[in-house]
């Protein structure tokens, strides 16, 4: 098994802090990543996930996951009104911001031709997300803990390089 | 032949004679001086036709030696007038002669050999064309060149003649003398108004007038008063439009200067200004820090290109003629994705109705890591170095309207890794601040102890793990240990260990509960533990700075267990060391764990402990720690599972009441809350998820008792940084059994009381 | 500038462009469409005379890269100037996109000052 290539791992991480420091200015810090290894002991569960496609010259797949209040409060923020329902204005919202996160790391990783997906969000309780490790476990998935004034959210990466 | 090469960029120096050539001084000239060749040539034709020699001497005698130049011979009445005559007109016929070949040659030549591309003009060397520009350009223009009197004289001697004949046939009756000495006053002005393109040519004037002054002034019989008279009037005027014309043409080139300057393209009006940019040009190229060249429409390199472009790209080749997209690959080693980018990128940049912002933003080169070959001298080997490079491209068009690429390549390595340096600085520095604050916040004594006992403690975890065949005990054991010291942090405040041990014990969670724990995961968490030691180093370094953190100098994973303590260095520490174990230190440190475990809505909250003081001090160091860290976590659970939620609603008076005390030869603990208790049901059913217990059996008291001691079990939904790790029970299981060698004893009644007492 | 036409699926993009476009004070007279797809911008764009259209890449049915390059093929009797605003921040994906007729290139999240700066020089 070769070393683990952890080249997006940084680009997605600088354009999440970027997106909500630039249009939210709400300071968000990451904490240690972390790979799941095995998701019954560790995984958090989310209230709304937001997921997008990579191919390309890298495969897998960006993840956003949120508890329902933060995916709320963040919602809020964007529109600048408060949220009551957790409505398609929300799941848009945290499809937009999967979408902009993983759109603007490509530009950290500049040699690699990647194309993205439509972000696709789902919404419900206790979503587990596992993705690629389930089938390939060469692919470890890698949970990124985020931590801002509004909650906690996680960055779930899970990809491989094709070469 | 680098500095001529630079000297010499295309797009410039074809802007030199080709500009100037189209100017309308440069035309007019030219025109007479057609006409004045096709005159002579017509003239000298007809009289060789007639083989007529006496008027072939008086047509050459006729202009050059006209009246008055016999009167002048009358003032040396010595020489031999005849002589000298016959001397004059051998001297001009000769000159007019060669003149006239020279003319016609120039003529001839200049058609048959001119060449309009300067590309190639340039590489013929000897081009009559470009000679005759410059030669003829020359005349007019205030570069200093070394033909300067010589072109100028041409154009005199042109005009004379031609003036000449023109009176010739206006004033026939006249005689000859007279028509040419008109021709001299009629012609100058406008001789001289060609010459003053040069400032030097005003000083040609200044002499000719000075010198015909001197000759004429007073001298009645050489001229006639009228002639006299009409040449001081004629000079009075050439003098006049001369100042004029200057003053005009100044103004005039003042107005073009400034429409150029508007434009962004002055310096373009002579080729004095042209020489000076040049001059500057090549100036720049040699002494700009940054890389700039020129590309030709298939993106090869151009000659010019400065100095730096060759340090930067640490080649001591030639550019010229090489490819742009060869050196990407060959020298910088881009890969090719990439180069195929920067050909699409310039098919862009090319294009006219691509806006330059556009142009800018696009740009997959703006900031590219590259590695080079570079040969290292001392070492004699190659090897790669790295370097961050930004380029910029600007499209512009050569004179043939071919388009043109200039690149900008500046070196930005140095800033780059400077940038970083300064951000992890910057972090650095943050970090510091907060730790600092932190270690304000505590008391300082326990954080002292706090310090100095992870210190050590972490040495014994490679201790541990050196000697370790089997990896789950091992893990287990510093993960129980990194837990009770998470709590003893947050009960300090020390956030940001608190956070970093907490993401330890998470990593810890991964590989622990594997059935087969591999050397790669071991490696992971020896690293992280290796981060944390760091992370207390450098609150040690900044603790003992500011005088908190008092640090045992010697290397405590050398000693045993307590000999670090008694070697502390100085008076102060032991003294701090000695109070950590003192009664005051438990209890200040029991009452920090409430208030940090205790949540703000549970108000009327109560303790009652009663610790024996001196059952306390007589315990060694290390029981005191022990007992200690089993309060602490007795408290976070009581406040974790006993008050919280239905527990507490049912509860108006939460209370934990703690006991220690002498008992025979044997000292007895007892804790207990009013909290809600251990629920049977609930431990049953996270046993039945982790599949520890089948669904049919019965829990008895004891079992219960058993299993919440084990690893893993929390009846706590959602873990945070406090509790839900399920570690909590068996941390104390491990401290009372294994440290204090005791026995433990657990009584608990669902929604009434928890209940924990041992003897050791 | 009269029409112009606001196209990305995610309402909540659209809601922040349009606010931007509202608060810019020489764009106050302009008319403003909106459509969260490339097959009802195509649609719409064979209906209206549209001048300026602020197009996101990455969309269901037809993508923005297909329309810009329908618009540039003067596929409709208007040629509108296309801005597009989308979160791709590859350069290549830039190239592509001005290869591809794009007139101006905004990354997002955008703010207000660079649409602007943008939209004045259009």
């Amino acid at each position: 098994m070769s070393a683990y290539n952890n080249k997006f791992v940084v680009p997605v991480i600088d354009s999440l802090k970027n997106l909500f420091n630039k249009t939210l200015s709400l300071e968000v810090n990451e904490r240690l990543p972390y790979i799941m290894t095995n998701d019954d002991a560790t995984a958090s569960s989310f209230d709304i996930i937001s997921i997008i496609g990579l191919s390309g010259e890298v495969r897998g797949s960006v993840i956003l996951g949120f508890k329902r209040e933060v995916a709320m409060k963040v919602s809020s923020k964007y529109w600048q009104k408060e949220m009551v329902e957790f409505d398609e204005d929300v799941f848009d919202t945290v499809g937009e911001l999967v979408n902009i996160i993983a759109g603007n790391a490509k530009q950290g990783i500049e040699s690699y031709r990647i194309y993205i997906s439509l972000p696709t969000v789902f919404q419900g309780s206790e979503i587990k997300a596992t993705t690629l490790s389930r089938t390939n476990k060469d692919i470890p998935t890698i949970m990124i803990p985020f931590t801002s004034d509004v909650g906690d959210m996680h960055v779930i990466l899970s990809y491989k390089f094709e070469t | 032949m680098e500095q001529a090469n630079a000297g010499q960029t295309p797009s410039l120096s074809s802007l030199s004679y080709k500009n100037i050539e189209n100017t309308y001084v440069f035309n007019f000239a030219r025109f007479y001086l057609y006409l004045y060749l096709g005159w002579e040539i017509f003239n000298l034709v007809t009289l060789f036709l007639e083989v007529n020699l006496i008027q072939l001497k008086a047509f050459f005698v006729n202009i050059y030696v006209s009246e008055y130049w016999i009167d002048i011979l009358d003032i040396f009445p010595n020489l031999n007038a005849s002589l000298l005559e016959q001397g004059f007109f051998y001297a001009l016929v000769g000159l007019k002669l060669i003149f006239l070949l020279l003319f016609l040659v120039l003529f001839v030549w200049q058609f048959a050999d001119f060449d309009f591309d300067e590309e190639r003009a340039r590489k013929k060397k000897i081009n009559v064309g470009y000679i005759f520009s410059v030669i003829t350009f020359d005349a007019f223009s205030e570069k200093g060149h070394p033909f300067f009197l010589f072109t100028n004289f041409l154009v005199s001697v042109i005009f004379l003649s031609l003036m000449s004949f023109i009176l010739r046939f206006s004033f026939y009756t006249l005689d000859v003398g007279h028509y040419e000495s008109m021709a001299v006053l009629v012609a100058f002005p406008l001789i001289s108004n060609f010459l003053v393109s040069s400032r030097r040519s005003i000083i040609l004037n200044v002499i000719i007038f000075l010198t015909f002054t001197a000759v004429f002034w007073d001298k009645d019989y050489l001229l006639n008063t009228d002639f006299k008279t009409a040449i001081k009037i004629v000079y009075a005027v050439i003098f006049i439009s001369t100042y004029f014309y200057v003053y005009f043409k100044r103004i005039n080139l003042d107005r073009v200067l400034e429409k150029y300057k508007e434009t962004g393209i002055s310096l373009m009006q002579t080729s004095r200004d042209l020489s000076i940019m040049q001059d500057q040009t090549q100036r720049i190229m040699e002494n700009i820090d940054d890389g700039i060249t020129l590309l030709d429409e298939n993106f090869n390199f151009l000659e010019t290109h400065s100095r730096k472009l060759k340090e930067i790209l640490e080649t001591e080749d030639d550019f010229k003629g090489k490819n742009l997209f060869t050196l990407l690959k060959k020298r910088l080693n881009l890969p090719d994705k990439t180069i195929e980018y920067v050909k699409r990128y310039f098919d862009l940049v090319v294009r006219k109705d691509v806006p330059e912002s556009m142009i800018a933003k696009a740009n997959p080169l703006e900031k590219v890591e590259v590695s080079i070959e570079v040969f290292d001298e001392e070492r004699r080997v190659s090897k790669t170095k790295k370097k961050w490079l930004y380029f910029s491209f600007n499209s512009i068009e050569s004179d043939e309207g071919k388009p043109q690429i200039l690149v900008h390549i500046s070196d930005r390595t140095n800033e780059e890794n400077l940038r970083l340096r300064i951000k992890e600085e910057e972090e650095k520095q943050n970090i510091e601040i907060k730790m600092i604050s932190e270690l304000l916040h505590g008391d300082p004594a326990n954080v002292n102890s706090f310090f100095n006992e992870i210190n050590e403690e972490i040495s014994n975890f490679n201790s541990k793990l050196k000697g370790s065949s089997d990896y789950h005990s091992t893990l287990k054991e510093i993960y129980i240990s990194i837990h009770s010291f998470k709590g003893r942090a947050s009960v300090l405040k020390l956030n940001q260990i608190v956070t970093f041990m907490h993401d330890l014990e998470e990593s810890f969670n991964q590989v622990i509960y594997k059935p087969k724990i591999e050397l790669s995961d071991t490696l992971n968490l020896v690293y992280l533990i290796g981060e944390l030691k760091n992370k207390i180093d450098g609150y040690l370094v900044i603790g003992n700075k500011i005088g908190i953190v008092k640090v045992a100098k010697t290397d405590l994973s050398v000693k045993g267990k307590g000999g670090a303590r008694e070697e502390v260095g100085g008076a102060d520490s032991t003294e701090a060391e000695v109070q950590t174990y003192s009664l005051k230190n438990l209890n200040y440190l029991i009452d920090q764990t409430i208030k940090q475990a205790k949540p703000d809505h549970i108000i009327n909250f109560s303790s009652d402990v009663s610790i024996d003081e001196a059952t306390f001090v007589s315990l060694s160091d290390d029981k005191k720690k022990s007992l200690a860290d089993i309060i602490i976590q007795l408290i976070k659970n009581s406040f974790a599972h006993g008050f919280n939620g239905a527990n507490l609603q049912n509860n108006s008076n939460p209370k934990v009441v703690i006991n220690f005390k002498k008992n025979g030869t044997s000292n007895l603990f007892d804790y207990q809350d009013n909290g809600g208790g251990v629920d049977p049901e609930k431990i049953k059913n996270i046993l039945l998820t982790k599949k520890l217990v089948s669904s049919d059996k019965v829990l008895s008291e004891e079992d219960i008792a058993n299993y919440i001691f084990l690893e893993g079990v929390s009846t706590q939904e959602n873990k945070d940084i406090d509790s839900g790790q399920g570690i909590g029970m068996s941390l104390i299981k491990s401290k009372v059994e294994k440290e204090l060698k005791g026995k433990l004893k657990l009584d608990s009644s669902p929604g009434r009381y928890f209940k924990l007492s041992f003897t050791f | 500038m009269e029409k112009i036409l606001i196209v990305d699926d995610s309402k909540l993009m659209r809601k922040l462009i349009r606010g931007m476009v509202d608060e810019i004070p020489f764009l106050h007279s302009c008319e403003l469409f909106e459509v969260e797809d490339g097959e009802k911008a195509d649609e719409l764009l064979g209906k209206e005379k549209i001048d300026l259209i602020l197009l996101d890449w990455n969309m269901p049915k037809i993508n923005g890269l297909e329309i810009a390059k329908k618009i540039n093929s003067n596929a409709y009797e208007n040629r509108p100037v296309i801005v597009m605003i989308t979160s791709e921040a590859a350069k290549y994906n830039i190239i592509e996109a001005l290869e591809s007729g794009v007139n101006h290139y905004l990354v997002k999240p955008i703010v207000k000052k660079d649409l602007m700066e943008i939209l004045k020089k259009i």
